[in-house]
């Protein structure tokens, strides 16, 4: 199982966007995968059609040690996807009266490991919270996603810097790779700002970018992934380059593993 | 994302084309420019324009890219790369002396620190408004945070900076700079009143002492004043005392200005002009009696040229119509134009519509003899005013959001009709998805 967090520090750069996509992308060529909400907004929830307020979610699993099994819903487009509600927020007002409250969630993904290829992690839009530091404890890679506008680039270096550092206390083994969004062509502020953010972090960036689409806007508002709307236009092409990059990217990461002759990096240099 | 993936996102289709790139064996900006237009575009199914546009485009991101480029052994510099920058903080030294000059030694700089003393400095005390939103040392921490420590508190993110290197001088002493309240109170103002003034106070305090007569005020020894500096320049007004005796005394301003001179001589000053210039005229103003009187007015005349009336000028004027005009003494399209109508047209015996037709064509003919003076434009509503004065037709309807409590003409009265608004407000917000995908976020 790999698990990845989509994460930043500034909000509205398109985390729950990419993550729903990409999950829908490995969905449709036949991995298994799960995607996990947490954010209090629910955003995710909401993009794959599922209203979790009178179900079960996220919340009980962190608060009340719920069963993951029977957290997970089935979404659209043959995601698995464990919902959140705004009770999250109680998790974060909780959890400084808890041990381990940042290893919950990796707890019980330990449960369903075998169940599922990918695990996404779409984290909330604040990179030093609780909830987002379940996410670093539970995945392997973080995928900083960078929007093409002002202020992207200062917020993904503070995220990495905070991430790096989360890593360093750990002693955990996770990588950071970069992941371009809601990019214009069309705009030379996209193209120069794309520059920059590839003149600094080189080949930790995804060669697939995300471009700006309007088709992501309508299929968040049907409740499905792109894929499911329409799998011939530029949004989901995107998303299918995307996997292709995050399959490769595991599978070089699994056989990494099996090696024993080669570590792992503790953390991204 | 290498260069070459940079360069296809941008500039190309992305992932497609790279993966098409590298199945072709170019792996980097440089194999991009070196292969041919030809080739490129075949392979890529381009025309050749474009695939001369992307290697120019490489080419130019090679370039862009040359000073920034994070890992140079990853791909390789393009020959038109120019050589990197040395940009970093850590990099900038003080510049160092030229070679051929000999080094200074400390105490050769000790020296020439003494030599040059630092210029008097006026340090004048802001207003208060001013003076406490000023930087204030004192609000800093006097001891000095190592630089490891504030790294590893984060609050440097780079190892480049450097302290900043201590000036043992200032590269550029400041001019030394007169400033109107460095000079002093007693530093004499020049003018030929003010010499006399001073040259009449000290007069009237060695009469006090030494009882003087009165008869040899103009011997007494005026010390000489020292002249100003003349980086200085004054421009010298009226002295508020001379000018308020010279009205009423002008044998003593007269006084005082000769014994300015005077005093200005003894001392080898220069000769200054008098200022003030005071002349007092006593006029004795008797009581004038005013009487009304009535004065003919005439009219202004026009600043444009006559336009004198002949056959034809204006169009319809024939040749007993002229001489009816001028015999009424219309000599002039602009009397024809400022006439009045009716009574003219009584005097003339021709129709009132046919003699407006004549001040109209008259108007014509003076504005066309004359500059033209351009119109203001007007405005649509103006406009609209102007063709349709009584509204009917342009007034537009005002637009109200609540509907008449009147039955309409085709039934129907105002609930329905709310009813209906507010049904179709439900129905517009939102479009049902085309499959069947139920239970959005809306549903």
């Amino acid at each position: 199982m790999h698990t990845l967090a989509f994460a930043n520090q500034k909000g509205g750069c398109g985390k729950t966007t990419s993550a729903v996509n990409l999950a829908g992308a490995l969905a449709a060529r036949g991995a298994r995968t799960l995607l996990v909400d947490l954010d209090p907004q629910a955003h995710a929830t909401m993009a794959l059609s599922c209203a979790a307020e009178h179900g079960s979610s996220l919340a009980d699993i962190l608060l009340y040690n719920a069963e993951i099994e029977r957290v997970i819903r089935s979404a659209p487009g043959g995601i698995d996807l464990l919902p959140a509600t705004d009770a999250l927020t109680e998790f974060e007002e909780v959890s400084a009266r808890r041990m381990h409250s940042d290893s919950c969630l990796a707890a019980a993904l330990r449960r369903v490991e075998r169940a599922y290829d990918f695990v996404i992690l779409d984290c909330p839009p604040r990179v030093d919270g609780i909830l987002c530091a379940n996410a670093l404890a539970a995945c392997d890679t973080v995928i900083l996603v960078v929007e093409s506008g002002a202020f992207a680039l200062q917020g993904a270096l503070k995220a990495q810097r905070m991430i790096e550092a989360s890593g360093a206390d750990r002693d955990q083994a996770f990588d950071i790779r970069v992941l371009a969004t809601m990019f214009d062509r069309r705009l030379r502020i996209a193209q120069d700002l794309l520059i920059g953010t590839q003149a600094r972090f080189g080949d930790r960036m995804f060669d697939a970018v995300i471009h700006t689409s309007v088709r992501l806007r309508e299929a968040a508002a049907y409740g499905v992934p792109v894929h499911e709307l329409d799998a011939k236009t530029r949004a989901a092409r995107d998303f299918e380059n995307l996997a292709d990059e995050v399959q490769a990217h595991a599978a070089r990461r699994e056989q990494e593993l099996s090696s024993p002759a080669e570590p792992s990096p503790i953390h991204s240099s | 994302m290498n260069a070459l993936a940079l360069l296809c996102t941008l500039h190309a289709d992305g992932p497609s084309t790279l993966h098409a790139l590298r199945t072709a064996g170019c792996q980097s900006l440089l194999d991009l420019q070196e292969c041919s237009s030809n080739e490129l575009a075949q392979y890529l199914e381009l025309s050749v324009a474009s695939a001369e546009r992307l290697q120019r485009e490489a080419e130019l991101l090679g370039m862009r890219l040359s000073p920034l480029e994070p890992e140079a052994s990853v791909e390789p510099r393009s020959k038109l790369s120019l050589p990197p920058k040395e940009t970093t903080p850590a990099e900038l030294t003080p510049a160092e002396p030229p070679a051929d000059l000999p080094e200074e030694t400390p105490d050769e700089v000790e020296a020439l620190v003494e030599e040059e003393p630092e210029p008097p400095r006026v340090i004048k005390p802001l207003p208060p408004a001013l003076a406490g939103s000023r930087a204030n040392r004192s609000w800093f921490s006097a001891t000095r945070i190592p630089q490891a420590a504030a790294q590893a508190r984060g609050e440097f993110g780079r190892t480049a900076i450097t302290e900043e290197p201590q000036l043992e001088r200032a590269a550029n002493p400041p001019a030394p700079v007169l400033e109107f309240e460095e000079l002093s109170e007693e530093a004499p103002i020049e003018s030929t009143a003010c010499r006399g003034l001073e040259a009449a106070r000290i007069a009237v305090e060695t009469l006090a002492t030494e009882s003087v007569a009165p008869s040899e005020v103009s011997e007494v020894q005026v010390p000489a004043v020292e002249a100003p500096s003349p980086a200085v320049t004054y421009v010298t007004e009226p002295e508020p005392e001379l000018a308020r005796i010279a009205p009423e005394f002008p044998e003593l301003a007269e006084a005082i200005l000769r014994l300015g001179e005077a005093a200005g001589a003894r001392a080898g000053l220069p000769a200054l002009t008098r200022l003030p210039e005071v002349t007092v005229e006593a006029v004795e103003v008797e009581a004038v009696a005013i009487e009304p009187v009535e004065v003919e007015t005439a009219e202004p005349e026009s600043t444009g040229t006559a336009t004198p009336l002949a056959l034809g000028q204006p169009d319809g004027i024939d040749s007993e119509l002229l001489e009816a005009l001028r015999a009424a003494g219309i000599s002039t399209a602009e009397a024809l134009v400022e006439a009045s109508g009716l009574e003219l047209s009584r005097v003339l015996s021709i129709p009132f519509t046919r003699l407006l037709e004549l001040q109209l064509a008259a108007q014509h003919l003076f504005r066309r003899s004359n500059t033209l003076v351009p119109q203001k434009p007007r405005s649509r509503r103006a406009l609209d005013r102007a063709s349709d004065p009584s509204g009917s037709i342009t007034k537009k309807r005002r637009h109200t959001d609540s509907y008449s409590a009147q039955p309409t003409a085709t039934g129907r009265d105002a609930e329905s009709l709310a009813q209906e608004a507010r049904e179709s407000e439900l129905t517009d917000a939102f479009d049902a998805p085309p499959s069947g995908n139920v239970g959005g976020p809306f549903a």
